[in-house]
């Protein structure tokens, strides 16, 4: 069986993995000059900075992307962080731990579940966090923006639910040595062992339909075809490949979501710990983490790297860099530090392709074309979700 | 000469790879036309296609 991959995100070289395993014949095309999507470093000014994500694995080794390389064998060494949270809340900063949170919060949360459970009443995280305490409401709208890039108006409070037991089931995040590029690295020497074939600079420009069925890849005025083919894209992306009106139009409404990564140097640490730190005194910037606790080779020596997230509130993104600029003093304090850059992500290369809580899931109208990533990654966070969502297509297989 | 085009969601890949220092991003990209070489790295590493060659 042959399986064609399009995009060399984290979603697509993890589901070529599997493939292969599987015994498929698979090949990658990849548009960019190369591999690992938004989960890969990207060297500047002698930091180990990342073409998107943090350096982080929400879940750690416990998590499922930890356990999917594992079980292909490939061996990535993870930090798990302690503490898990801290928080700068009212100019002080502490440790995030059950008992920092009002009991009667706590009550009201778990009765809201109850109820949500019993009634089925349809309410967004906001609503349900407008009752709470200054200091939970804060530290929802700050997890929310870290961890997902929205705002607490704009998830339905039931998906909020499904992330907080997923976070009791594998616990808190982890940083892996050497980075992002660390894992796409495992990943790419798994591939190339088991012959799978991988090309960079090779755009898709269309996916044949016959019948109902995929059948073919286009690139470079070549036609290749495929028992199977995986789309590393997104939903609207495939679509336009396909040409297809209907799954065009069935998609379009999906939504992105996006934010603002500030990386910054300093010397002195901010953080002095490989965990988050969500911030809660500040406008628009929702945590804050420091990779050089976990693997000091991210930076120059004598240098941390502190990297900011913000989810994007308006359109206007000048005037949303400079909220976050503000924040960013506040937050790093006396220290001197220098930005070494700010990257902006949302439309077509976002932070998620789809925002958390609108997921349509894998499956595609065509039954041999299955899209993976972070466009069809279900109720996880970020590249767990991303795992979970390939073993459960290779499952379906 | 190098222009930047409406796409760009200013992710900053573009100016990483810039031998010449010829890009600031906040934001958007900015082509510093001074220090361009046209070398046209940073086209191939933007994910949007949002930097073209035009004649000036
Ligand atoms: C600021 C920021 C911070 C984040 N922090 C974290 C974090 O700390 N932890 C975490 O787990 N996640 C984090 N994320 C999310 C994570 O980075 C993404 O969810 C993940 O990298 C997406 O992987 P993917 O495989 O779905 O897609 P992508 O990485 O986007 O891969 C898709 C690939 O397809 C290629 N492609 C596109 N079109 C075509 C075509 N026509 N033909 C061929 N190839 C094509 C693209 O070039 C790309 O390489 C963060 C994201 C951002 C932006
Ligand atoms: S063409 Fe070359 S020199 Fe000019 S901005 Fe792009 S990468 Fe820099
Ligand atoms: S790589 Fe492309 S999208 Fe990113 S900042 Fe440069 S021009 Fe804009």
């Amino acid at each position: 069986m042959r399986a064609g991959v399009i995009g060399s995100g984290i979603g697509g070289l993890l589901a070529a993995g599997f493939l292969a395993e599987k015994g498929y014949k698979v090949e990658i095309f990849e548009k960019l000059p190369f591999v690992g999507g938004r989960f890969t470093n990207i060297e500047y000014k002698g930091f180990q900075l990342t073409t998107g994500a943090l350096h982080m694995l929400p879940h750690g080794n416990r998590g499922p992307l930890a356990m999917a390389l594992r079980e292909l064998g490939i061996d990535v060494e993870i930090v798990d962080s302690t503490p898990v949270a801290t928080a700068q809340y009212g100019g002080e900063i502490f440790e995030v731990v059950t008992g920092r949170f009002p009991i009667a919060s706590i009550l009201k949360f778990n009765w809201e579940i109850l109820r949500h459970k019993l009634f089925n009443v349809e309410r967004s995280l906001a609503d349900v966090s407008e009752k709470l305490d200054p200091f939970s409401k804060a530290f929802t709208r700050a997890f929310c923006g870290w961890s997902l890039s929205v705002l607490p108006e704009d998830i339905p409070f039931p998906k909020m639910k499904r992330i907080y037991d997923s976070i009791r089931k594998y616990r808190g995040p982890g940083i892996p040595i050497g980075g992002c590029k660390s894992i796409i690295d495992g990943l790419m020497d798994y591939l190339e062992s088991n012959e799978v074939i991988i090309s960079t600079k090779n755009p898709v420009k269309g996916i044949e339909i016959r019948n109902k069925v995929a059948r073919a890849i286009f690139v470079k005025g070549e036609k290749k075809e495929f028992d199977l083919i995986i789309s590393d894209i997104g939903h609207p992306e495939t679509a336009e490949l396909t040409g297809d009106e209907s799954y065009i139009n069935k998609v379009s409404d999906l939504q992105s979501s996006g934010g603002i990564k500030i990386s910054v140097s300093v010397k002195e640490p901010v953080l002095g710990h490989t965990g988050v730190m969500f911030t809660l005194d500040t406008k628009r910037i929702a945590g804050v983490n420091e990779v050089t606790q976990a693997d000091p080779e991210l930076a120059p020596s004598g240098r941390h790297l502190v990297m900011t997230h913000q989810p994007l509130v308006t359109k206007n993104i000048k005037y949303e860099i400079r909220l976050g600029l503000k924040d960013l003093k506040k937050i790093i304090g006396h220290r001197n530090y220098e930005i070494i850059a700010i990257q902006s992500y949302r439309e077509r290369w976002p932070v998620n392709r789809v925002m958390a809580g609108h997921d349509i899931g894998n499956n595609t109208p065509f039954e041999n074309l299955y899209v993976v990533g972070d466009g069809a990654k279900g109720d996880g966070i970020e590249v767990e979700g991303i795992a979970m969502g390939v073993k459960k297509v290779i499952d379906e297989l | 000469m190098l222009l930047v085009s409406e796409q760009c969601v200013g992710c900053s890949q573009c100016s990483f790879v810039c031998k010449k220092e010829a890009i600031e991003v906040e934001g958007k990209a900015k082509i510093l036309h001074d220090l361009c070489n046209e070398c046209k790295r940073c086209i191939m590493y933007c994910p949007l296609d949002a930097i073209k060659v035009v004649d000036r």
